[in-house]
């Protein structure tokens, strides 16, 4: 019952990343739809998903959480942790508890521990043998995944992938670096209306963020498209708010929490 | 990243003659940081002198510039910059912006020998690899303006999200484009000797408004 449960979500899961592929989309909107798609299956309280930048450092693209001390968690991993390490290493590393497993990332330790994290498990993003970033889960419980989770969040890895990249014929690695370099630029974009919004609206970034998106999905804008209307002010900070008041087009009720309530 | 690799993508890439790339200080004021020639050098160095041309509106914009020939149709405003740039013997000029999301920090110049541009699947690229060398430049700027100063404010560096939201919030506070709110917040970090990664942080928190100064 339960198997059949998970097989029928999963299959939900790919389906609705498949159409959206079909259409023009903004790929920070389906990778954050993507991470939240994976915690909710493997029933795990957090997802953050990095791509690296030309320099070579992760930077953070999508993740089920913009709260600022679950983004401090994720950046210390990848700083030196687990993310880092399965980005350098190109292999999945688990930390299967991260009280007593990961005393060589101190840093990382204390932030996890302190959020009430218990277990990290990453997985490298591969293009053509080369990795471009990792999919990060954190549960509150300590523990392995089954090697069907594994299966199943490399499989939704892999889509992000495809997601990131747009095309499933890739031209070549120059293309390859512009998708990613596009998707990184407009993850800034997003910070950067992200705090318009919380300055002029009095909100937490978690708060502005959730109205970005609501705003974008009710307007049928891509998340690139409203942060930059935010930022030249084409569009006030009033109106994104105003579309938090009434239902989005998947039907549910802006404000009401959805994501990720037990690890505040 | 060294100054010159930052000019790599755009030679390796692109049926180009030069590269010249230019950060526009925390005042606003333009500095190049790599020019891959001797006229790349010039174009970029007759703009400051006459304080007019296309690395001036592209910064202010965050719109490139298609200059396709130096010698026809270019804007009045730019006459004495469409003199001295034809004597240099360049004959085209494309000039694309350094952003960091909405923030320009600074500009790439492309220049041709006979009249040429980008056409659009090279005008992607370019995008592509300017967007790549934005932040690693605005490092380098640093870095350079550092040697100058015998090293006093120092950066993370990576520009993380705080930085990022700052910037949201600063142009914000104070009605500014977001290429005024990251020079705003770097000019306060290096005059008070912070980081501009803390003093990210305070914005974020609240503890740092920059209406206070205003």
């Amino acid at each position: 019952m339960f198997e059949s449960t998970r097989e029928e979500k999963m299959n939900k899961a790919f389906v609705k990343v498949a159409g959206a592929l079909l259409e023009p989309y903004d790929v920070v909107d389906l990778l954050v739809a993507l991470v939240e798609e994976c915690t909710g299956i493997l029933n795990i309280q957090a997802g953050a998903l990095l791509i690296a930048n030309s320099a070579g450092d992760l930077e953070l693209i999508a993740s089920t959480s913009e709260e600022a001390e679950f983004v401090e968690v994720i950046q210390l991993a990848a700083g030196a942790g687990p993310c880092v390490e399965c980005f350098t290493s190109g292999v999945q590393v688990s930390v299967v508890d991260i009280e007593t497993d990961s005393e060589s990332w101190p840093e990382f330790q204390r932030a996890a521990l302190r959020k009430g994290f218990r277990s990290i498990h990453s997985l490298p993003m591969r293009i053509r043998g080369t990795v471009i970033g990792s999919l990060n889960l954190l549960s509150t419980a300590p523990g392995n995944l089954s090697a069907a989770d594994v299966a199943l969040a490399q499989a939704l890895a892999d889509v992000a992938v495809i997601g990131i990249l747009q095309e499933r014929n890739i031209r070549d690695i120059n293309f390859i670096n512009e998708q990613l370099q596009l998707a990184l630029d407009t993850r800034v974009l997003v910070e950067q209306a992200k705090g318009v919004i919380s300055q002029v609206e009095n909100l937490e970034m978690d708060a502005a963020f959730n109205a970005l998106r609501t705003y974008s999905r009710a307007n049928d804008l891509s998340l690139r498209e409203a942060a930059q209307n935010v930022i030249d002010r084409s569009i006030s900070t009033a109106d994104v708010l105003a579309a938090r008041t009434t239902p989005d087009p998947l039907g549910n009720m802006p404000g009401a929490a959805t994501r990720n309530d037990n690890v505040h | 990243m060294s100054q010159v690799a930052l000019g790599y993508p755009f030679l390796e890439l692109l049926p180009i003659a030069g590269v010249a790339v230019c950060v526009f200080d925390r005042s606003g004021q333009p500095t190049t940081l790599l020019a891959s020639d001797d006229t790349a050098a010039r174009l970029d160095e007759l703009q400051f002198d006459l304080g007019e041309g296309p690395i001036f509106s592209v910064f202010a914009t965050g719109q490139p510039t298609v200059i396709r020939d130096l010698s026809n149709a270019v804007p009045p405003e730019w006459l004495f910059f469409q003199r001295a740039a034809v004597a240099t013997g360049a004959a085209a000029l494309t000039v694309l912006p350094l952003l960091i999301g909405a923030a320009c920090v600074g500009t790439v110049s492309l220049h041709w020998m006979s009249p040429n541009e980008l056409n659009a699947d090279d005008l992607q690229v370019a995008l592509a690899a300017a967007r790549s060398i934005a932040a690693p430049t605005v490092h380098t700027g640093n870095r350079t303006a550092q040697d100058r100063t015998s090293g006093s404010a120092t950066e993370s560096t990576v520009l993380r999200s705080d930085v990022h939201q700052a910037v949201g919030m600063v142009l914000a506070q104070l009605d500014i484009t977001a290429t005024e709110a990251f020079a705003r917040m770097r000019a306060y970090a290096f005059a008070n000797d912070l980081t501009l990664h803390n003093v990210a942080a305070n914005v974020v928190k609240r503890n740092l408004d920059f209406r206070t100064f205003h």
